[in-house]
């Protein structure tokens, strides 16, 4: 697929020239001299890259690039000007400009600087999908609380789906199924507002457990916005978790105090006995493992949680026994 | 007439852990059960949190420490209904062994100085009713009632009250911006409270918020109608579930009782309170990354000026400071600014909450005026090092902060005394060090925290952190170099710099200040690959003490690699020392159970410190790995 060019600078030949120099690299490229039209133009059209003239009457480039940072944070950004200094360059950086070109240019140095954004944007797109799966394998997680008369709500919600769809119950649903039913429920409760969207997620992962790809993607339609943005939001936090978690939640703290006091040997400990890493869970499905930085009993150091039990002083002996005990709970409880 | 007995059972977080619900069932049911005419009390934490689950027996002031349900029948019986306080369960001073039964006669409390938290573990802070008896939102009425915005600004101008969160910028001065900006003409102006409390080892926001939500919320109060704001946000952990639900509590109550809402106390002021749960990133904690995340977006941070306090929330002016902030704004509002500028030293003043914990006898909250020695606060309130330990280093102001040799125990702390060590007051965390830490690996910690919590956004923190992990990493796998510290210093220096928000322009510190005043554990890595405190993975090995070793297979069975081994112990002497077929160890051969001891194989054995911890007679010990030609790291670390 040809690559997506918006160019805004309220010259016309710089326009013209552009234009010329990409297409002839097999760009599809848009132009404006306005920068509010060259706004809203992105709010239709995903492009990869927009160059961005900084003087312009009526919106200061600057502030353009600040814009499109909100609504197109996927776009790499390279500001023009005809005005170089290193301030501007650093300002415009700061807002999140890829890179930043003196006019006039040579065909050859705006396609070296688009193509370096363009590389440089990728590399930090994979910073954050690399963070994501870190925090997915490293989880340093903690659940959300959220109020009980929301999630009352949504039970109910649910229930009132599935009643009157004549649908069988949640529980017989494919997981896939059920994530989507409790988004929906999700979705039903509040406003298609952006300002809504932790609170959705939020509510989504506290009913489920986690978040799913299914439910990311229906909350992107419904509030328009791109799934990437959904994730890059949420993956933002440590609290949300990405993948089904087991039956019982162990947290092993390594905050400072729990660190300086062994719980780097008690993670050791809990890797061992579970074989798994924090981030996985248990190929029976009894248990989760998570890594979190300070459960804030630091008294009691080294910490770990169990379910919402707190654990202090522990060792690694003392771990042992009572993952013996959840185990030995589970097996009356199947038998 | 006296006082009514009131048993005061602390909840805070770290107590609930430890078991304080179940005490404090068992003091209603044994209350009850004797008939007694006694007040069975919830309260928040008292901060020394060491010896919790605790109760007070007041007015008695009868402190009793560590207390298991069992233990409850026998005080109702001896203190309650016989008068005979229980002395078993007192605190016992770690010296003498003596019990100190009074809890203002324990060094932990007799030494602070209380401004905030003296109320903390006495009052119920699910109860407005008690706030109001020791003369809670007096403050608040008077400001609203009697007097002007300007005058409460000037006040807190003249407290030089700082604020708690990190930067310790002045309060009054803060609020002046806030008060005066028109935000583009614009009337809605909001204030925020900063309870995120990312530094991983501190707990003094929660526990306040936990012990006396109240305070702050006055504070608050005062704070919106000094600058004109209608409306506040508290910016809470969703890590701390008990915080947020006394908080509910307590803005519930305050709106039943007026001091929320429209019309407050009569007057045309309005304002009220929500409160929003931050999902558990540090650099949330940053101002400016904090608002982005009420706003619903993604909590990074943006440059500043603009300033919160010109283009804050929603484009407007905003205000934004930390719980403890906040709460000394009503006692100063109260008692007056020289009362509270009367204490400290130079430019800081008041006093200072620190959550002390780490290597020391005495972990808990602590409030200390500020000018305080280091040293009154880790050997005369914080009890000392355990277990005979030597002290290595304190660190404070968490991963912004650094690391403070002995020498500086003698200083006063402050923040610029602090700053000027290369480290910094922060939120107050103080973490004590021993010797068995290791520096380059707690510079390590740290930088791997930082660099993990890292939102991406500017190339210095994000690559800059990167990078200093990546050195730290081959020293402590014992491939450093000497130009390594020179580097580390630089790119530090530069990531310090070039940094957009505090956490990058602070991540270095912990690095420079070890480098600083620990250098030779450096050099001792990258020299002699030797970690002198036996802590990096890939400079030690362990190994079993013979004369020590009783053979309980313990190590045997918790070893993740089965590294260790089980051999008879004549047999494995015998090769070295005897002829095997000596009549002695003939005779004990058949003693098979008892003469069994463990062998630790050092090239399967990953050092992962599980038999070490768990060993009950101490047997398994540590020492220097034999250097090694070629290869120094460990193969088998992930
Ligand atoms: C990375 C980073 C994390 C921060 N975390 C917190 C925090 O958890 N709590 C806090 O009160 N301030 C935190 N701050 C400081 C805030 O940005 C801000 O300075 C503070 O809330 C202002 O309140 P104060 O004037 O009362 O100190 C943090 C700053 C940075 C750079
Ligand atoms: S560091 Fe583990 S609870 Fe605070």
């Amino acid at each position: 697929m040809a690559r997506k060019m918006l160019v805004i600078d309220d010259d016309p030949t710089v326009l013209s020239s552009c234009q010329r120099i990409f297409e002839a690299e097999g760009y599809y490229v848009a132009t404006t001299t306005s920068p509010e039209e060259g706004l809203s133009l992105v709010l239709d059209t995903y492009f990869d890259v927009v160059l961005c003239d900084w003087m312009m009457p009526g919106l200061d480039g600057m502030d353009v690039i600040t814009r499109l940072d909100h609504t197109s944070p996927g776009s790499a950004v390279v500001m023009i000007s005809g005005y170089p200094s290193i301030e501007r360059a650093t300002e415009a950086m700061k807002r999140g400009a890829m890179d930043y070109v003196a006019k006039p240019f040579t065909p050859d140095e705006i396609i070296k600087a688009v193509n370096e954004a363009i590389q440089r944007k990728e590399d930090e797109e994979t910073k954050i999908i690399e963070r994501f799966g870190r925090l997915t394998k490293t989880g340093q997680i903690s659940l959300p609380s959220i109020d009980e008369k929301i999630l009352q709500a949504l039970s109910a919600a649910i229930d009132e789906r599935r009643r009157t769809e004549a649908q069988p119950s949640l529980e017989s649903l494919s997981e896939p199924e059920r994530l989507q039913e409790i988004t929906f429920a999700v979705l039903d409760k509040y406003e298609r507002d952006r300002n809504n969207l932790i609170a959705m997620l939020q509510a989504v992962h506290s009913y489920a457990g986690y978040l799913s790809y299914e439910a990311i993607g229906l909350i992107a339609r419904e509030l328009q916005i791109s799934e990437h943005d959904i994730f890059g939001t949420a993956s933002f936090y440590a609290q949300f978790k990405f993948e089904k978690p087991g039956k019982h939640l162990i947290r092993v703290c390594t905050g400072t105090a729990c660190f300086v006091g062994g719980g780097g040997v008690i993670l050791e400990a809990a890797k061992s006995r579970l074989s798994i890493v924090p981030g996985q869970t248990t190929e029976d499905g009894v248990f989760s493992l998570e890594r979190v930085a300070c459960l804030g009993c630091c008294a009691l150091a080294p910490v770990v949680t169990i379910d919402d039990e707190v654990y202090g002083q522990m060792s690694p002996a003392k771990l042992s026994r009572t993952v013996d005990k959840v185990y030995r709970t589970e097996s009356v409880k199947s038998a | 007439m006296t006082k009514k007995r009131t048993i005061l059972v602390c909840q805070g977080t770290g107590c609930v852990s430890a078991g304080a619900p179940q005490i404090h069932r068992e003091f209603e049911r044994e209350i009850i059960e004797h008939r007694l005419d006694v007040e069975v009390k919830l309260t928040g934490c008292r901060g020394f949190c060491q010896v919790g689950p605790s109760a007070i027996v007041d007015p008695d002031d009868i402190l009793y420490c560590r207390l298991k349900p069992d233990d409850v029948k026998e005080i109702v019986n001896s203190h309650l209904v016989n008068g005979i306080p229980v002395s078993k369960f007192h605190y016992h001073d770690p010296a003498t062994g003596d019990p100190i039964p009074k809890w203002k006669d324990i060094p932990f409390y007799n030494r602070q100085q209380k401004m905030i938290t003296a109320q903390w573990g006495f009052i119920n802070p699910e109860d407005i009713e008690e706030y109001l008896a020791i003369g809670g939102y007096r403050a608040a009425r008077q400001a609203i009632l009697a007097l002007t915005p300007e005058e409460i600004i000037e006040e807190v101008k003249s407290s030089q009250l700082r604020g708690r969160g990190g930067a310790g910028f002045l309060t009054g001065v803060k609020w002046d911006f806030a008060r005066r900006s028109n935000g583009g003409g614009a009337s809605q102006k909001y204030v925020i409270c900063n309870a995120d409390e990312g530094d991983p080892g501190a707990f003094m926001d929660r526990s306040l918020l936990e012990a006396n939500p109240h305070s702050m919320i006055e504070g608050m109060i005062i704070g919106a109608f000094a600058i004109g704001a209608s409306k506040g946000f508290i910016y809470v952990r969703a890590e701390y579930p008990l915080a947020v639900h006394r908080l509910e509590v307590a803005i519930t109550q305050a709106r039943g009782k007026g001091f929320l809402g429209s019309h407050i106390l009569g007057s045309d002021f309005d304002f009220d309170l929500q409160i929003n749960q931050g999902a558990g990133a540090f650099v949330s904690g940053e101002e400016t990354a904090l608002m982005a995340s009420i706003m619903g977006e993604r909590g990074s941070p943006r440059p500043r000026p603009p300033y919160p306090a010109s283009e804050g929330l929603w484009g407007q002016p905003t205000n934004i400071n930390n719980v403890k902030t906040w709460a000394y704004i009503p006692l100063i509002i109260k008692n007056g600014a020289k009362w509270f500028a009367d204490m400290g030293s130079g430019p800081s003043k008041g006093t200072v909450v620190f959550s002390l914990t780490g290597k020391i006898n005495n972990s808990g909250l602590v409030e200390v005026p500020m000018g305080i020695k280091l040293r009154e606060i880790i050997y005369d309130i914080g009890g000392g090092i355990p277990h005979g330990k030597k002290f290595k280093a304190v660190q404070t102001g968490g991963p912004s902060g650094g690391c403070l040799p002995e020498s500086y125990l003698d200083k006063e702390v402050t923040y610029e005394s602090l700053e000027a060590a290369g480290s910094i007051l922060g939120s107050g965390g103080m973490i004590v060090l021993d010797e068995d830490v290791c520096m380059v690996d707690i510079a390590k910690y740290f930088i791997n925290f930082t660099q993990e919590e890292s939102c991406g956004k500017c190339s210095p923190c994000r690559i800059g952190t990167e990078k200093l992990l990546n050195i730290l990493e081959k020293i402590v796998n014992g491939q450093g170099e000497e130009e390594d510290l020179g580097l580390l210093e630089e790119l530090g220096e530069l990531v310090k710099n070039g940094s957009l928000c505090g956490l990058g322009q602070t991540a270095p510190n912990p690095v420079l200040t070890t480098i600083r005043y620990f250098r030779d554990e450096y050099m001792a890595h990258i020299v002699e690959k030797r970690c002198p405190a036996k802590v990096c993975k890939a400079l030690i090995e362990y190994y079993i003490n013979e004369d020590t070793c009783t053979g309980c297979l313990l190590c045997l069975r918790s070893c993740p690699t089965n590294a260790v081994t089980e051999h008879e112990r004549e047999a494995t002497k015998d090769r070295e020392h005897k002829h095997p077929d000596s009549a002695a160890s003939k005779g004990k051969r058949k003693k098979k159970k008892v003469d069994t001891i463990c062998v630790i194989n050092p090239d399967t054995c990953v050092r992962c410190g599980i038999c070490f911890a768990n060993c009950p007679t101490g047997a398994i010990l540590k020492r220097d790995r034999p250097l090694y030609s070629k290869q120094y790291a460990v193969g088998s670390m992930q």
